[in-house]
């Protein structure tokens, strides 16, 4: 809960695991945040910490041998979402006024609805309702837009695809609206562009289209597997200011999923910092990276090169290196490598949650009975 | 595009060539030459070749001359369109070959499209449904035709229909229209006729390109596109049939180049067995008569025959795929 | 592999946490890495146990087998399998019924029947025909026999052919003649694969243009034509082993294409690998690069490539010596034995001629999960 305002989506001690023949790989094991409208989510860990499962899981696209087996992913659907940010004042609600009359007119009819709250873990991950979801409440941005593209399709007809499955459009509309979008993306000459296959377009071009196809029916939230990963520099930070503006515009949720703290600061209204599949601090953004509670946070947000660090001095980085999956720490997961590490408690029992300030929480013994 | 075209068109010509110099070489193999036949032949029937006509006969025929030279005028000759003479028959070549040719095509197209209207379901059903039952008895049944030589399959086949069904599953044509001459009633009387021999022509191919298509598609499944796919709303099947299968497409099209020379190779040996009235048994008499102009020409017609068909395929190739419409990054 | 389990090490600060597994699997060597994952595939390895037992009869046909093979006695034609009888009378002694020669009364032809009063036991390890071991130690042991008969005129375990001889010794020699056929040919194709597909592979260029244009157009040639051609040409005054290795070198030079795509393939990936450079940048000279760098990360999957273009072999020697224009009697092949199988009279009449194919079929199908099975291994990044 965020100023009175209830979740968009709130997941809660999620659990996805893979069996296989040689172990059982706990890719999520209890994780626990929530995602605002119109506000930014930063996940952040290092790879196989278990973000992308995490987002694959909120849209049940984890592939086999995964399941969830456990926790809750609920999404709240209807007007009253539109409604309920409407009646808010400013307070990190990057979105203005106008958007969100604008985004309860869009959604049109609907608005009239009930608000529903559903628990996507109980869907079928083929049925109809889940399908009607994925694209159109929720969108999904991969990192790898070259390989996310099929090679024989032109990108247009998979863009129009999206558009045709969740809208009562013809198909002459759904061209009309695929070039709008790549307009809006930023993609100059779109009704050429449309045509095109993914191999014709640059890196930049191509991550954009990707972000068009995602958004194309207007998704209430947006997941962004690493979107910049893949790009240099440049095109990197010209996909985040889009992405920023598209917020702005239409007043969506993004679920930023990331290795890179830079992106994170820049992006995020809040973080959630993942290790080992588990949850091991969330919070704001600036008191995550102002008073970082978590060693693990602490470790990563030292290890970050920095300009003003003097010269020939060692980079501080994290002792140790991830476990193996099938070889999991007992306990805390960090405690191997933890600099704070109480021995008889932390390798012996998982810690819970615990608030230390307004809004941040941290995972740790610690802070527990502080 | 053109490029492609150009390439594959110049590739093809060269094959052309290096099959009639094949021919010619299985043609010269062995000793003694046109007209030793033609010697062994009279001296049977009664006459008898005296040394200079012999010698003046030769000359004739340039068969006097060094091996290139040869080569050359029989390629001349062919081009235009005379194959010489088939000595066991005393008629020229073309005239036996007749129709077989053509039918050679037909049962060599119809086990392709066989091949194919059975692998590719039973493909993407193997990759998509990985180590169900229906995957372990189709990969199973695929096996069958992969590890039974054609010839064998035609043989238990007839074994069966003549045991069980008293029927002989022979032959392309029913008694009454062997030697008639093309029809409708002909032509469907000859369609009805294919399905044996297309389906044990075709086993064999199915079973390879079942294990091409699944492990392709297994491959193409992995990948991010689908996942894409999935993530956009489309339900597990459209997802599958319209981006993963259509990309292992590709690869699956490019087989049509193998495909070709092993069906028509195999039709050679199954024709024997189901007593066809295609090229092989022909082919197979000719070698046995050593009859080698006649041997040398099938040779040289099937190996164009398949150079044409795989030149086609290449050109269907081009049209499926974007990447090398565009000449693609 | 019994062995105790280390503990498992758990220390902070620098060092890693590792088990007992992880540190087997660090110090195998390539081939036990692939050993390991080949005995997972079930398939794979009863194939292989039959595989071996193929090559056992390769090696003691001659012991397997317990009739001369070329014994030909038309009386004896065309008998059909005899049943074993396993029980005399409550113990077990196997035997069969003697065929004796009976007039019959009408045709005046000499019929062989199997005469119910004399029985004839089988025995273990008895002397037949003799015969050179590995063609060095004469000996005339065999594995059955019979007592107090010859086993020629007695015993028809798969019955005999329309000259009166045994198919269960002719298929012991025709599979010794068929697989060594199959081995020769894929020793010959691999050689001309590596050298062609490795010149491709490792120079590129102006000679892997025109290898890899040889080998496109060796492709789309029709083979079984061009191989009945060359197999008919062949002098009929040849001798059984000139045929039959003028035979191995004909499929030989249609199979190699395949094993010079895979090498080249291998070559022109490892090419740009960095440990390559590396032994470059050494100053190591050509030759020992390919030899003792590259080839052995290949090696696994140029084994898996030959495994499994055996089978095509031994259906191009079978197809061929079926037609008739392969090996020809007196030798023996799978081929040769089929042969006589060419009619549905025939089949119809004597099917028992028709069991050569079972032992074609399953080699076929042995090799062919053999291959897969080593593939898989030796593929790195399977699963």
């Amino acid at each position: 809960m965020e100023n009175g305002l209830k979740a968009l989506l709130s997941v809660q001690n999620l659990k996805t695991y893979f069996s296989s023949d040689e172990g059982l790989t706990k890719a999520v094991d209890g994780a626990s945040f929530e995602i605002f409208q119109g506000k930014t989510l930063g996940v952040v860990g290092e790879s196989g910490c278990g973000k992308s499962v995490t987002a694959r899981s909120i849209l049940r696209i984890v592939e086999r041998p995964g399941r969830i087996v456990d926790g809750k992913i609920l999404l709240r659907r209807g007007a009253g979402v539109v409604a309920q940010v409407a009646g808010v004042e400013g307070q990190g609600v990057r979105a203005t006024r106008g958007a969100w009359r604008e985004r309860a007119q869009r959604q049109g009819p609907q608005a009239a609805r009930r608000e529903t709250v559903i628990d996507l873990t109980k869907l079928d991950p083929d049925g109809k309702e889940i399908r009607s979801i994925r694209g159109k409440e929720i969108g999904l941005v991969f990192q790898e837009p070259m390989t996310s593209f099929s090679p024989v399709h032109t990108v247009g007809s998979q863009i129009i695809e999206a558009i045709l499955l969740h809208q009562r459009v013809s198909k002459r509309e759904a061209r009309e609206k695929a070039i709008d979008q790549l307009r809006l993306v930023g993609i100059p000459k779109p009704e050429r562009r449309i045509d095109e296959f993914a191999f014709e377009l640059s890196g930049g071009l191509r991550q954009r289209a990707m972000i068009a196809m995602a958004l194309s029916c207007d998704p209430n939230l947006l997941i962004a597997d690493e979107p910049t990963t893949a790009l240099d520099v440049t095109t990197q930070s010209q996909i985040l200011d889009l992405l920023r503006h598209l917020q702005e515009q239409r007043g969506m949720a993004i679920m930023l999923i990331t290795h890179n703290l830079g992106v994170v600061a820049e992006m995020s209204d809040s973080v959630v910092v993942m290790y080992l599949g588990r949850v091991v601090e969330e919070g704001p953004v600036d008191d995550i990276f102002h008073s970082p509670a978590h060693p693990y946070t602490q470790a990563l947000l030292r290890s970050i090169p920095s300009i003003n660090s003097m010269a020939r001095t060692k980079l501080p980085t994290i002792t140790g290196s991830i476990p193996h999956p099938y070889n999991r720490p007992p306990g805390c997961p960090f405690h191997p490598r933890c600099p704070s590490y109480i021995p008889g408690t932390c390798n012996q029992r998982e810690p819970g949650m615990v608030t230390v300030n307004d809004q941040q929480r941290v995972s740790c013994f610690l802070y527990e009975g502080a | 595009m053109l490029a492609y075209i150009v390439r594959r068109f110049l590739l093809a010509i060269v094959t052309v060539v290096a099959i009639s110099v094949l021919s010619f070489i299985v043609m010269h193999l062995s000793p003694g030459d046109y007209v030793t036949s033609y010697i062994a032949q009279m001296s049977s029937s009664g006459s008898v070749v005296s040394e200079a006509d012999a010698a003046a006969l030769r000359a004739q025929y340039g068969l006097d001359q060094p091996m290139y030279i040869q080569y050359l005028r029989w390629v001349g000759l062919i081009l235009q369109g005379n194959f010489g003479m088939a000595m066991e028959w005393n008629s020229p070549v073309m005239e036996v070959i007749g129709d077989r040719l053509a039918l050679t095509i037909v049962i060599s197209v119809a086990a392709i499209i066989f091949t194919w209207a059975m692998a590719l379901p039973i493909g993407i059903y193997s990759a998509v449904r990985q180590y169900s039952i229906g995957d372990y008895i189709f990969t199973f049944v695929g096996f069958i035709g992969l590890a039974v030589p054609g010839f064998m399959l035609a043989l238990i086949v007839m074994y069966i229909g003549f045991t069980y069904f008293n029927a002989n599953v022979g032959g392309l044509f029913s008694p009454e229209y062997d030697q008639a001459a093309w029809s409708l009633a002909k032509v469907w009387n000859l369609v009805q006729h294919l399905p044996v021999p297309a389906v044990v022509l075709g086993l064999a191919g199915t079973a390879q390109m079942i294990r091409i298509m699944r492990a392709n598609l297994l491959d193409e499944l992995r990948k991010p596109y689908v996942v894409t796919a999935r993530a956009k709303g489309l339900s597990e099947n459209r997802a599958i049939l319209k981006y993963p299968v259509r990309v292992a497409l590709n690869p699956f099209a490019s087989t049509i180049g193998y495909l070709l020379p092993f069906v028509i190779s195999g039709s050679i040996i199954v024709s024997m067995v189901l007593s066809l009235p295609t090229v092989g048994p022909l082919l197979l008499k000719a070698l046995i008569a050593q009859d080698m102009f006649l041997a040398g020409t099938i040779i040289l017609l099937l190996g164009i025959l398949t150079v044409v068909g795989t030149f086609f395929s290449d050109l269907l190739l081009m049209w499926i795929d974007p990447r090398i419409r565009l000449e693609g990054k | 592999m019994a062995e105790s389990v280390a503990p498992i090490k758990e220390v902070l600060g620098d060092e890693t946490v590792t088990t007992a597994a992880e540190e087997r699997i660090s110090v195998a060597t390539q081939w036990q890495l692939m050993w390991w994952r080949f005995r997972k595939h079930t398939l794979a390895m009863i194939a292989a146990v039959f595989i071996i037992v193929f090559y056992l009869v390769v090696i003691a046909a001659d012991f397997l087998s317990y009739a001369d093979p070329s014994a030909s006695e038309a009386q004896r034609g065309l008998l059909s399998p005899q049943p074993i009888h396993w029980f005399d009378e409550g113990r077990f002694s196997p035997y069969v019924y003697a065929m004796t020669g009976k007039r019959d009364p009408m045709t005046f032809e000499r019929v062989y029947a199997p005469d119910l009063t004399q029985k004839v036991s089988i025995r273990l390890f008895a002397p037949g025909f003799e015969y050179k071991f590995l063609g060095l130690l004469p000996a005339n042991v065999h594995l059955l026999g019979v007592e107090g008969a010859k086993a020629e005129d007695s015993l028809f375990l798969l019955g005999t052919d329309v000259q009166g001889r045994d198919l269960w010794s002719r298929l012991m020699y025709g599979t010794q003649t068929s697989l060594s056929i199959g081995l020769v040919s894929v020793a010959l194709s691999l050689f001309l694969g590596v050298l062609l597909g490795g010149l491709s592979g490792f120079y590129g260029g102006l000679a892997d243009t025109i290898i890899q244009r040889v080998i496109e157009i060796v492709r789309s040639i029709p083979t079984i034509p061009l191989w009945m051609g060359l197999a008919a040409a062949l002098p009929k005054e040849w001798d059984v082993v000139k045929v039959y290795f003028a035979i191995t070198v004909i499929i030989s030079l249609m199979g190699w294409t395949d094993l010079a795509r895979v090498v080249r393939g291998r070559f022109l990936s490892l090419r740009e690998e960095d440990f390559v450079m590396a032994a470059e940048l050494a100053g190591c000279g050509r030759m020992r690069i390919i030899f003792r760098h590259m080839v052995p990360s290949f090696l696994s999957h140029i084994i898996a490539a030959t495994t499994l273009a055996l089978p095509a072999m031994i259906i191009s020697e079978t197809s061929l010596s079926f037609l008739g224009l392969g090996l020809r009697p007196p030798a023996i092949s799978w081929g040769v034995l089929l042969q006589q199988a060419q009619n549905v009279q025939s089949i119809a009449i004597t099917p028992w001629l028709l069991i050569p194919m079972i032992p074609v079929v399953i080699s076929i199908l042995a090799f062919n999960f053999v291959g897969d099975g080593l593939r898989d291994a030796a593929d790195p990044y399977g699963v």
